[in-house]
């Protein structure tokens, strides 16, 4: 069980606590993937000293909800807690963010606000007067129960991308931005030799925070917000058993309970679950996938957050035998929704491909730039094993994608080992219909 | 000079891509209308003349981008659209008689004048037909190369390598596919201010494309051997009653069926195929298709059960033609596309969004400057087959 704080006050919040040189990273990545890569902050050098707290909860207001963001921070370079302070809520308004714009940024730091003279604090004064953006003394939180996540140092990117996909709102990039750090998060796991305690226990909050914002707060959005989601979220993104759950969620009379619940269930299980380790990547992701949906109140054919990973990895058991990934084979696939670091080292290891060639379609911009993003760290830990090409491709004129990939299929040809196709039709359809046209021997799994 | 230093700026505006459309990309299935229109996307070479009294005149070079609005009412709202995109500067001109710029650029210092002068000078017919060509094929490769704009620069530079892997496997034979890749190359280049490549040159090679009615047509004539046709429609379940994308979907199979039974000789027969919960809305395509027809509904949620009904009719039919209405479980169709049982067969995928260029005389378009992305399939007929390009629908012999 989290360590619960003094009081029980309404409900968990989810902190993030990054301090010393995590907070350098930690702050960098995040501002890119919350700004859908518009924004790259620089700066290096010692954080010694720093502390930044984050505090994230579910709240409803007039039957409205809401996340309510809390900042707290300590030292750090001047400068640098402001920026991006100032991000957030820029990101909030900005249309090209995922971030959700029904996030409420709080609280600003937990040391008195100085003097206006005192040039690094005259913007927050400034702000906190024309704007009213309320500031508050951190004391008025100890109180409350904290899910705490430590942002563990040399794996920030996969905490960053937690909160933001935890601050995005309920629409399809959102979905699959939470599925994707979910995936991410077990990848983790696969990365050391030998686990630390410090390490699981960052992936189990990571992965029980993402169960309880998936599974009650992102239905009783869908249950207040109607319009916000529909068939695409309710086909695309393996949400069987969506209509149950929202019916459960307007039956609560208690949603923020309900909400700790699910927070509290699915941290024991998966405690539980990766009491003992399996150092198989499948295997590890099923056992996880169980353990959620062992805590859930509704029954589903296809787990959310790692069902995906599970359908694929249950299809690449069959395709073993007839997949070559000797040396200089490549492997051919597509960038989705889902697209997670777990999901691609799985496929390169399995099958021992060294090279591979990634289609995606201009929808998937962001998943191909987070992509790219921890495959280099994941190049960083293991020496450079995976060599990663990237090609756009036209997704909704279906005849022009059907030509683009003709010609990528003739000039990789032969040494093309496998081919993995899922994503839009109009990227599915020539993957499967050419390779046998072009006498490719290649085969084709289609997840 | 007294002090020093004189600095002048010179202006060369290379290219002025028209109309320039952002259409967010994630949220392409279920909103796609663009969230800003540009009038112009300028892409220029700047030269600043370094004049001193110590030394000698020094000139120095670089390559620029910007969007450019012109002001033809109350637009100034756009401004603030722009600041919460975080766009690339943008120069608002409003010439109502004073050519007068609104906006400026903060990193040049030439006049005003100068620029409304050059803008205009280059707002050519060429450019117009250019791009009304190639946004025939794909507007959707030049929607992600503007997105990049916004991006970062290290990752908008990620994404020019990426246009650089698809170039080097572009061979001849794909001149509409190459030109569109050099010319988003060229554009890259101006915004990460690199040397354009050697090959993304203004080139006019590219020939209109067929249309397609076309391209159905010889894909119709090579299948149909006067043979019993067998036309298999996937619908994409669709949750939402009585909306708009039902509608279309049911537009679409209509028209393509009608023009099908037009142009085959053999006799047509229908099956809408529904899986899991789309009953209904197979049926609602069913009573859309002509009332002389042989249709029904095959409808099944067992996967196994609902391929073995679709392989019995496969087999009482000689050709075979799928349609896909925008997506389908893939399980389905792959399983379908590997036991064809050696039926000669035609797969046509057709996808509810796509952009277009709109149909305006080239007179109009000049005197409003500049082409439209749109979304077609709004309304389907024969016509509009023939108006319509191939790219933007699959018809794959298979």
């Amino acid at each position: 069980m989290p360590p619960i704080g003094k009081v029980r006050k309404i409900m968990f919040y989810t902190v993030f606590l990054a301090e010393n040189n995590a907070f350098n990273s930690f702050t960098k990545s995040f501002i890119s993937y919350a700004s859908s890569f518009t924004l790259k902050f620089g700066g290096k050098g010692s954080q010694k000293g720093a502390k930044l707290k984050i505090m994230l909860a579910p709240i409803l207001i007039e039957n409205n909800v809401s996340k309510e963001l809390i900042i707290y921070y300590k030292g750090g370079k001047e400068g640098q807690i402001e920026r991006f302070i100032d991000a957030i809520r820029y990101f909030r308004f900005n249309k090209l963010s995922t971030i959700s714009d029904i996030v409420v940024v709080k609280g600003i730091g937990s040391e008195p606000i100085r003097e206006a003279w005192g040039p690094s604090y005259l913007k927050v004064a400034h702000e906190s007067l024309k704007k009213a953006y309320p500031i508050r003394k951190a004391e008025k939180y100890e109180s409350c129960c904290e899910h705490q996540i430590n942002v563990i140092g040399g794996y920030e990117k996969f905490f960053s991308l937690l909160l933001t996909s935890l601050l995005a709102g309920g629409h399809r990039r959102g979905i699959g931005l939470r599925q994707i750090a979910a995936q991410n998060l077990v990848a983790l796991l696969l990365t050391v030799d030998k686990l630390d305690e410090a390490i699981v226990e960052g992936v189990v909050r990571g992965l029980a925070a993402l169960v309880a914002d998936v599974y009650v707060w992102v239905p009783k959005l869908y249950s207040i917000k109607k319009g916000v989601w529909g068939s695409e979220i309710h086909y695309s993104l393996a949400m069987f058993g969506l209509d149950t759950l929202i019916c459960w969620i307007q039956s609560t009379e208690c949603f923020t309970d309900k909400y700790n619940d699910v927070l509290l269930v699915s941290y024991n299980k998966l405690k539980e679950a990766f009491g003992n380790l399996p150092k198989d990547p499948m295997k590890l992701a099923k056992k996880a996938s169980e353990s959620i949906k062992e805590c859930l109140p509704v029954k589903f054919r296809s787990e959310v957050l790692l069902g995906y990973y599970e359908r694929l990895t249950s299809k690449l058991e069959k395709a073993h035998d007839n997949v070559d990934g000797g040396d200089g084979k490549i492997l051919l696939t597509t960038v989705t929704e889902q697209s997670s670091l777990l999901y691609i080292t799985t496929l390169m290891e399995k099958f021992r491909f060294k090279d591979i060639v990634l289609l995606y379609t201009p929808q998937m911009l962001y998943e191909r730039l987070l992509l790219e993003d921890f495959l280099e760290w994941w190049n960083n830990r293991r020496n450079g094993r995976v060599s990663a090409t990237f090609i756009p491709l036209p997704g909704l004129d279906a005849g022009a994608t059907y030509e683009y990939v003709e010609a990528i299929l003739n000039h990789y040809s032969d040494e093309i080992g496998l081919i993995v196709a899922g994503g839009p039709m109009s990227l599915v359809l020539p993957l499967k219909i050419l390779p046998k046209k072009l006498g490719l021997k290649a085969p084709v799994i289609i997840p | 000079m007294s002090d020093g230093y004189k600095v002048s700026y010179e202006v060369v505006v290379d290219k002025v891509i028209p109309s320039p459309t952002i259409f967010p990309y994630d949220m392409t299935y279920s909103y796609s209308d663009s969230v800003r229109e540009y009038d112009g996307l300028v892409l220029a070479t700047v030269r600043a003349i370094i004049e001193s009294t110590k030394s000698k005149k020094k000139t120095v070079k670089w390559k620029t981008l910007f969007f450019v609005e012109d002001l033809s009412g109350n637009e100034t709202s756009k401004k603030v659209v722009d600041l919460s995109l975080g766009a690339p500067e943008v120069v608002f001109i409003d010439d109502g008689g004073k050519d007068k710029i609104m906006d400026m650029l903060v990193h040049f210092s030439f006049s005003e004048k100068k620029v409304v002068e050059i803008f205009k000078k280059t707002r050519v017919k060429a450019f117009i037909e250019k791009y009304g060509k190639l946004w025939k094929y794909t507007y959707e490769l030049h929607n992600l190369a503007f997105h990049t704009l916004f991006l970062a620069r290290s990752f908008r530079e990620k994404i020019m390598e990426d246009f650089k892997n698809l170039n080097r496997i572009l061979k001849p034979g794909n001149e509409h596919l190459r030109e569109i890749v050099d010319d988003i190359l060229g554009i890259l280049a101006y915004a990460n201010n690199k040397r354009p490549s050697l090959r993304s040159k203004d080139r006019e090679r590219v020939d209109e494309p067929k249309s397609v009615k076309e391209v159905l047509d010889e894909a119709l004539k090579n299948l149909c051997r006067g043979g019993r046709v067998l036309v298999l429609i996937f619908p994409q379940m669709l949750r939402e009653e009585a909306s708009m994308r039902r509608k279309w979907q049911e537009n679409v199979a209509a028209e393509l069926v009608k023009y099908i039974v037009k142009t085959v000789s053999g006799k047509v027969s229908v099956r809408v195929v529904s899986y899991a919960e789309s009953i209904e809305q197979a049926e609602e395509i069913k009573n859309k298709m002509p009332t002389y027809l042989e249709k029904e509904v095959i409808k099944e949620v067992k996967e196994e059960v609902l391929m073995k009904k679709i392989f019995e009719e496969i087999r009482k039919h000689e050709e075979i033609i799928i349609i896909i209405l925008q997506d389908y479980s893939k399980k389905v169709i792959s399983k379908l596309l590997d036991n064809l049982q050696g039926k000669r067969a035609i797969m046509i995928l057709a996808n509810e969004t796509t952009y277009d260029v709109a149909k305006l005389p080239l007179e109009k378009l000049e005197k409003d400057r500049f082409l439209k992305a749109t979304t077609v399939w709004s309304e389907i007929s024969e016509q509009t087959l023939g108006e319509i390009s191939y790219s933007k629908i699959l018809i794959c012999p298979l």
